[in-house]
């Protein structure tokens, strides 16, 4: 006798329900496990192996022969009044030399910022943050999560100057006292606020309210402002010596994300360009390298596969145009016709 | 009429991998990051870890399911056996596999993002033979390629100039708003009042968004979708406001399939970001195809797609009920 309709629909439900269910166990197992299907497909930055120290000179051939990756960042093309990242393009070069990473970012900025006597003055700064542990996650942790720690290395303009030398006749007004409870910053720990200055900091947030700066002073970088734009360049061991810092090797990619502030823009704390995240991969690889170009290049210097960039452009329009002709030349299938 | 348990079996994950969709997006990749930057809100970490851990667990669902969803996909494809049919589930096949290669690290992912590119065009070929209804998709499907293109093409370092990576990113911007601007070709039906001031609705909030805070909101639109955010905010926000309007009127007249298709593409974003999200792209774009297929009035009155896989009548249903759509 055959099956009626209602109960054929009853089954199928009932297989579907099934289905779904199955698939909801099979997400909690590959929770528990932490088993990820799904795998990152971010632009990949190369940290390729040099034979000699490649240096904090961001200006030197050394760094500007190597062919860089462009990263594009949050930009406003239209400044609203609240504002934020004026800065459309990083250039990123890594190499690592005798177990240390060295990271380059350069970028266009006709001013050199780094005076911040008034609440309206701001630096400028660049800062690159890792995962704390070195890994490339789906989805990626980006600005962070209530769960993961990130580790951030920041360069600030205003901590790289040298205090100026005072003339012969010259004098300054200094605070009678040198008890720490007068310099309320300084004793609270304010990295800003001590006698050492260090144009980099290396920061960790590991949730809540928990962005501290890490002691270690492992991590060493170093800016060169010419030809209108800043070379900024951070460098690290593989291993670190502090805690919540990813180790690098050359089994594991890592995620890496950039930002840059802009202080004549008036760009300060949140306000900035960010990238999106990449992945740096550690590979005994030489750099890709060009003859070494003068400092005006920028951006207009021309890669080895120039016509790669053209051709995708030209894909994209194809299946645009292409759409659009199919489309005004094709009528609508007739409901009664068979399809496919 | 033949039914098909399995291509149903397409039709009905495509609901729930929608709603898990959307649960992993709002919780995981906009909102619980975005809580935790957010002061005085530390009396709160406990709650919000949770929220956080219930999107952990929507995001490997949503990815069990998008994988289940391109296998029937596949499956009702092959079935089929047109020319425009096995092209889309031959993208769906070499994906899937090449992005397991890919995991596995049997192969270099810069294969398995040009197997990603392709399989969207190839879907986008299958879906274009429906006609002018079909142009949103190519929008997508160009700015998809455009932004893929600047990430793949560069390769570890060297393949393109500063110049050529922003003319590709500014590209896939506008090519996403020709997508939003055209979505209303989707439709079967002209939107509705109401459904235009919902996309009304949806479009001001963003503009007055963008406006007041637009460095976050470009952050997360980049980090989550792929558009760094370079052309003005009102674009964003009309962009925003028509697929809100086409959502909703897709809701209304019971265009399940393509409610679904655009929740999927949405969420997918066209950056080159990971194989979960180009899987979603691709799903969507082979969903979206089938919902453009035409109608056929069967000899009782009642209104068919043409393929025998799904052989529920429109209905209308309210628009609030999500939860039916996967029943």
């Amino acid at each position: 006798m055959p099956r009626s309709d209602d109960t054929w629909c009853s089954m199928r439900r009932h297989h579907s329900f099934l289905v779904i269910i199955l698939l909801l166990l099979a997400a909690a197992v590959m929770r528990v496990w932490d088993a990820n299907p799904a795998m990152a497909q971010t632009q990949s930055i190369g940290a390729w192996k040099v034979d000699s120290d490649p240096g904090l000179d961001g200006s030197s051939p050394s760094w500007q022969s190597i062919l860089p990756v462009f990263v594009a960042t949050t930009a406003q093309q239209v400044t609203p009044p609240m504002g934020g990242g004026t800065v459309e393009r990083v250039a990123v070069r890594a190499v690592h030399w005798e177990d240390r990473l060295y990271v380059m970012l350069e970028w266009v900025d006709s001013t050199t910022d780094l005076v911040t006597d008034r609440p309206e003055s701001f630096t400028d700064a660049a800062a690159i943050q890792f995962p704390a542990v070195a890994a490339s996650t789906v989805p990626a942790i980006c600005m962070g999560q209530a769960d993961q720690a990130v580790n951030i290395w920041q360069w600030r303009h205003d901590q790289q100057q040298e205090l100026p030398s005072l003339p012969e006749d010259g004098y300054v007004d200094l605070y009678p006292s040198d008890d720490d409870s007068f310099y309320p910053a300084r004793e609270a720990g304010n990295p800003l606020a001590q006698e050492e200055r260090r144009p980099v900091r290396n920061l960790v947030a590991g949730g809540f309210g928990t962005l501290t700066s890490s002691h270690a002073a492992d991590l060493i970088g170093s800016g060169i402002h010419a030809g209108g734009r800043w070379m900024v360049v951070f460098s690290r061991p593989f291993t670190p010596k502090g805690p919540l810092q990813p180790e690098f090797t050359s089994d594991t990619p890592v995620d890496v994300a950039f930002a840059i502030w802009d202080g004549s823009k008036g760009e300060r704390d949140g306000m900035k360009s960010v990238s999106s995240f990449t992945q740096l991969n550690i590979t005994p690889e030489d750099p890709p390298r060009r003859a070494v170009p003068a400092l005006g290049d920028w951006p207009e210097y021309k890669p080895p596969n120039a016509m790669l960039g053209y051709v995708g452009l030209f894909v994209a329009v194809v299946l645009v145009v292409g759409a659009l002709i199919w489309s005004m030349t094709r009528s609508e299938p007739d409901a009664e016709e068979p399809t496919d | 009429m033949q039914k098909n348990p399995q291509t149903d079996l397409a039709t009905r994950i495509a609901g729930p991998l929608a709603i898990l969709v959307v649960a992993e997006l709002f919780l995981l990749r906009l909102g619980t990051r975005t809580l935790i930057h957010i002061p005085g809100l530390e009396k709160y970490e406990t709650p919000i870890r949770w929220l956080a851990e219930v999107g952990r667990f929507a995001y490997f669902a949503a990815v069990v399911f998008l994988i289940a969803l391109l296998i029937a996909l596949t499956v009702r494809r092959f079935r089929r056996s047109g020319p425009f049919a096995v092209m889309g589930a031959l993208a769906a096949l070499g994906f899937l596999v090449t992005a397991l290669a890919g995991r596995l690290e049997w192969i270099q992912p810069g294969v398995v993002g040009w197997v990603g590119m392709t399989a969207l065009v190839m879907a986008l070929v299958g879906a274009a033979s429906r006609g002018r209804r079909a142009l949103p998709l190519a929008f997508f499907t160009a700015g998809a390629v455009a932004a893929g293109w600047s990430a793949l093409a560069q390769g570890r370092g060297g393949g393109l100039s500063g110049g050529q990576v922003d003319a590709l990113l500014i590209v896939s911007e506008i090519m996403v708003l020709g997508f939003a601007l055209t979505a209303p070709l989707l439709l079967e039906r002209r939107p509705s009042r109401r459904a235009m001031l919902v996309g009304l609705g949806v479009a001001v909030p963003t503009a007055l968004v963008a406006a007041a805070s637009s460095s976050t909101v470009s952050i997360l639109a980049l980090w989550s979708f792929g558009t760094p955010g370079w052309l003005p905010g009102i674009a964003y926000a009309l962009a925003l406001g028509a697929v809100g309007m086409v959502l909703w009127s897709a809701f209304e007249s019971g265009e399940r399939q393509m409610a679904v298709g655009l929740v999927l593409l949405a969420a997918g974003g066209v950056g080159m970001i990971s194989t979960y999200q180009t899987g979603l792209a691709l799903a969507a774009v082979l969903v979206l195809g089938d919902a453009l297929r035409p109608a056929r009035v069967s000899s009782d009155h009642r209104l068919h797609r043409t393929s025998p896989e799904t052989s529920v009548a429109t209905q209308v249903p309210a628009p609030s009920s999500l939860i039916r759509l996967s029943m």
